[in-house]
């Protein structure tokens, strides 16, 4: 018995980080990409606070402050700078249909 | 009998003594972040917080695990040091959250900044395990027990909500869902020893 339940606690450790967390994909090389500091610029324009911008998942992640919103992580689109997802802590505000 | 302040014998004093160096040694994982904290205010609160959470789960297997293993059983008194190394442990990341809320606002604006999130699921579920941790974490010292008598076990299980709300806050907060499954699943786990019966470690004759 003592076996099966270190078996259990060895699979439980193993399978749980090799989920995925990516939220989201975009399909731009990076060749295609639009410079991040122009994203970055082009929020502060918009009032942001932006803390850290990398790419993930293809897109453009951004974390910052949202004006009238507060701490977000969001996701724009590195071609067109659309914004495609919102998140707030685990509460997603905006994600594009 | 009430005993007095001073009246603890030399066990009391050597036991408390190990308590408290155990805790210090538990903090300094805690203590080395805060030593080279790095340029990202977020990675240093997400550390402090898998630091807390690490040294609560071992908290709640601890008597499980002494189950499994007998010759744990007699060291189960040193749990007091990793619960509250694992509150302390919280509160530094609730500091930590601060100052990185402070990085992010104007002067004195860090506040507006966490009363908009307080009530997302990520954050809310962090406010109230940190307010379930607090009452074990006040009542684990040898005066509360005295005091609490039959209502010190029920304060101490408290830990037990408290830990699950600090899951659901590891997982949501920022992408924590496989590493709050791994310590869930494995906290999980071990409870199921708590239903086996204990086996003597010496074989009949």
């Amino acid at each position: 018995m003592r076996m099966i339940l270190m078996a259990a606690l060895a699979a439980a450790t193993l399978a749980g980080p090799a989920l995925a967390t990516g939220k989201m994909k975009c399909t731009a090389t990076a060749e295609q990409r639009k410079p991040i500091d122009d994203l970055k610029a082009e929020l502060v324009k918009q009032g942001w606070t932006v803390a850290k911008a990398k790419v993930d998942g293809g897109c453009y992640e951004v974390y910052g402050v949202m004006p009238e919103t507060g701490r977000v992580e969001a996701y724009f689109d590195p071609i067109t700078f659309e914004k495609l997802y919102v998140e707030q802590r685990g509460k997603v505000l905006f994600k594009k249909g | 009998m009430q005993r007095d302040r001073n009246d603890y014998s030399d066990d009391d004093v050597k036991r408390r003594g190990i308590l408290w160096a155990l805790w210090a040694v538990l903090m300094a994982p805690v203590v080395l972040l805060l030593m080279a904290p790095g340029d990202d205010p977020d990675a240093l609160v997400a550390a402090s917080g898998n630091w807390a959470m690490a040294w609560l789960a071992v908290a709640v297997v601890m008597t499980p695990l002494a189950r499994l293993w007998r010759g744990l059983a007699r060291w189960l008194w040193l749990r007091r040091a990793v619960g509250l190394a694992a509150f302390a442990g919280s509160v530094v990341h609730l500091w930590l959250y601060v100052l990185a809320m402070r990085s992010f606002a104007e002067p004195g604006g860090e506040w507006a900044l966490i009363a908009e999130e307080a009530f997302t699921p990520g954050i809310l579920t962090g406010w109230l395990a940190l307010i379930l941790l607090l009452l074990p974490a006040l009542a684990s010292n040898d005066r509360a027990m005295r005091w609490l008598r039959q209502a010190w076990k029920p304060v101490q299980r408290l830990a037990w909500p408290g830990a699950a709300l600090a899951l659901v806050h590891m997982a949501v907060v920022h992408d924590g869902f496989s590493l709050a499954l791994a310590v869930g699943g494995m906290i999980a786990g071990l409870q199921m020893a708590r239903f086996f019966p204990v086996r003597s470690t010496r074989k009949a004759i």
